[in-house]
């Protein structure tokens, strides 16, 4: 499942900071497989393969500190 | 009352035809970096010769490139990317993947042109991680035959086949991406990746008559990261439209 939520900043990253955010994430959303962020749109999509349900996304949006956006699961989406 | 008799264009035959997908696979492995290289590994100038060829020229349509960057972890880390266009970041991301395993990223590029810089740049958080194959393909989206919103009566989509074929490394295919028809730019809640015909869809301004699932719908200048045992490239590609058959009507 992925999970792509609206972080409302707009700000490219460094290598630095990626990792930053990396090992942040991570230390949250242990069951995270991968993230995308984009500078463009704000938007942060974290990657959870099949080990998250639909359940959980309420947690996922809080620890990522962000507004949900869309879900993709099995490739359904739904946008907010 | 006053009775309107639509015009009717003649029967147009729209064929699509896709190039060659430029790949390649390094003989040698290169070590990737432990932090952001320089100079991105994976890097391709759009040019003429990578567009599909179209038989009629439509009104509008969009350019969507997907590259593909793969490479292998002896040990378990994280591998970072960043996806660039002419130089700017679009895209940031990591991906988790265990040891002895292969990563690929397919990365789509929304509205690209001829001269366009698409690169893809790869470090890890081990010394022993490497990349050794990439690809590169472009298809056609939201395309739009006329000038403004005609209803196609028909519209049919009498060719799609998925795209690209990769054959480098120990290719597979993860996922197909299905198209998407549009109807007055709307979603219909609808798809499809074989051949498929419609009685009528009311092509709107923004969308035209379809939307590609892989770089548009999901993955709008973002890439899917999939890791695989033995597979490399491990890939996402798209149904694509070879072929529409169309009529158009001006009732307006």
């Amino acid at each position: 499942m992925r999970v792509t939520v609206d972080t409302g900043n707009k700000q490219d990253m460094t290598s630095s900071q990626i990792a930053i955010l990396d090992q942040k994430l991570r230390s949250r959303l242990p069951k995270l497989l991968g993230w995308s962020y984009s500078p463009l749109t704000g938007e942060l999509v974290l990657d959870f393969g099949d080990s998250v349900d639909e359940s959980q996304i309420a947690d996922i949006e809080a620890k990522a500190e962000g507004l949900r956006k869309r879900v993709e699961f099995l490739g359904a989406i739904k946008e907010w | 009352m006053v009775r309107v008799t639509p015009g009717l264009t003649s029967r147009k035959v729209l064929d699509i035809t896709y190039q060659t997908p430029q790949e390649t696979l390094l003989g040698t492995p290169v070590t990737l970096p432990i932090s952001e290289p320089g100079t991105p590994q994976v890097s391709y100038t759009v040019a003429s010769g990578d567009l599909p060829t179209l038989l009629i020229t439509p009104f509008s349509k969009t350019w969507i490139s997907y590259v593909y960057a793969a490479g292998k972890f002896v040990t378990a880390g994280t591998l970072s990317w960043r996806m660039k266009k002419n130089g700017s970041s679009v895209r940031t991301g990591t991906l988790s993947v265990v040891a002895t395993t292969y990563y690929t990223l397919t990365a789509c590029f929304f509205n690209i042109a001829v001269g366009d810089v698409l690169e893809i740049a790869l470090w890890s958080n081990q010394t022993d991680s490497n990349y050794d194959y990439k690809a590169f393909f472009v298809v056609v989206d939201r395309v739009s035959v006329w000038n403004k919103r005609r209803l196609y009566t028909p519209c049919n989509f009498t060719g799609v086949e998925a795209k690209p074929v990769l054959t480098l490394g120990n290719p597979s295919v993860q996922e197909t991406k299905v198209v998407i028809p549009y109807h007055l730019d709307i979603y219909l809640y609808y798809n499809f990746s074989a051949p498929t015909n419609f009685s009528h869809i009311y092509a709107g301004t923004t969308y035209g008559c379809f939307m590609v699932g892989l770089g548009d719908y999901s993955k709008n200048n973002d890439a899917y990261g999939y890791t695989h045992a033995s597979y490399r490239p491990y890939y996402v590609r798209q149904s694509t439209p070879t072929q529409i058959v169309i009529r158009g009507a001006i009732i307006d």
